[in-house]
């Protein structure tokens, strides 16, 4: 019993420090660059998917497996968020340190811009927030989203549109983007 | 004039804060150990037929109800309305 009990920690430990940078980006990337967030959504994430390892499947690798753990526990927190309809998620500090991406330069634009979209992202409410994550990071269709924050289509189309215009307001004032798109 | 940004470029850009990130240092030791120690200490697992008894009491109570009042009509039949009617006086 005890060695099945420190055979599942040992796994469970490979698994996880395989996994726990591409968790902690996935998560800092949906909570708009904050750190403290970020740290609590991966704690609660990963315990839970402790609490839960005999019930993970190995159909699907570890690291989708703990990143589906982590999308619950971001969008109960959002949630949260919306509903109490407080400010608590803005931006107060530079977005926590993102790698160098020098390596993945096809697309990946440079790290000045990421943080300045970040930035533009925590300056908006949370369901502003959330609606163009889902849309747009996660590649959600309208119906998806609609789905995901339990309001209409229609309505999460009207939200996304004013999302998108209240993003491209706060982006513009950032460095460098005045010359682009002015 | 101000033109607004097309929707690939929107796109581009959103999709850009998706990126690796250096997790601060001590970061990975500490939720490892935490969510170890909050697994390892907390209460016995339950059964699905526990969980029903011990943390929603009134749905396990009204699903006994319902089996236990559906096996007297099943068998009583008719005779099932005038138990109820007796026992309520």
């Amino acid at each position: 019993m005890m060695q099945t009990a420190a055979k599942r920690e040992e796994e469970f430990s490979r698994l996880y420090s395989e996994s726990f940078d591409y968790v902690y980006a996935f998560v800092l990337a949906r909570t708009a660059g904050d750190g403290r967030l970020t740290e609590e959504i991966v704690q609660e994430a990963f315990t839970a998917a402790w609490l839960s390892f005999d019930r993970f499947q190995r159909t699907s690798s570890f690291q989708t497996w703990a990143c589906s753990i982590a999308r619950n526990k971001l969008r109960e927190s959002y949630r949260k968020a919306i509903r109490r309809e407080k400010r608590e998620f803005v931006f107060k500090e530079e977005p926590a340190d993102l790698a160098d991406g020098s390596n993945l330069e096809e697309t990946v634009l440079s790290r000045e811009t990421r943080s300045a979209v970040l930035r533009a992202l925590s300056e908006l409410s949370p369901s502003y927030r959330y609606a163009l994550i889902l849309k747009y990071v996660d590649g959600l269709s309208v119906k998806e989203v609609a789905r995901v924050i339990g309001r209409s289509p229609k309505a999460v189309d009207g939200v996304l549109q004013r999302a998108k215009a209240a993003f491209e307001t706060v982006y513009k004032q950032t460095e460098g983007c005045e010359n682009k798109y002015e | 004039m101000k033109i607004s940004m097309n929707e690939r470029d929107f796109i581009n850009l959103l999709t850009s804060i998706d990126a690796p990130a250096t997790p601060p240092e001590g970061l990975k030791e500490s939720v490892l150990k935490s969510a170890i120690r909050e697994g390892t200490s907390s209460e016995p697992v339950l059964s699905g037929f526990e969980r029903l008894i011990f943390e929603k009491p009134f749905r396990a109570a009204g699903l006994a109800s319902a089996a236990v009042s559906g096996a007297l009509w099943a068998i009583l039949g008719s005779g099932f309305p005038a138990l109820v009617s007796g026992w309520i006086g």
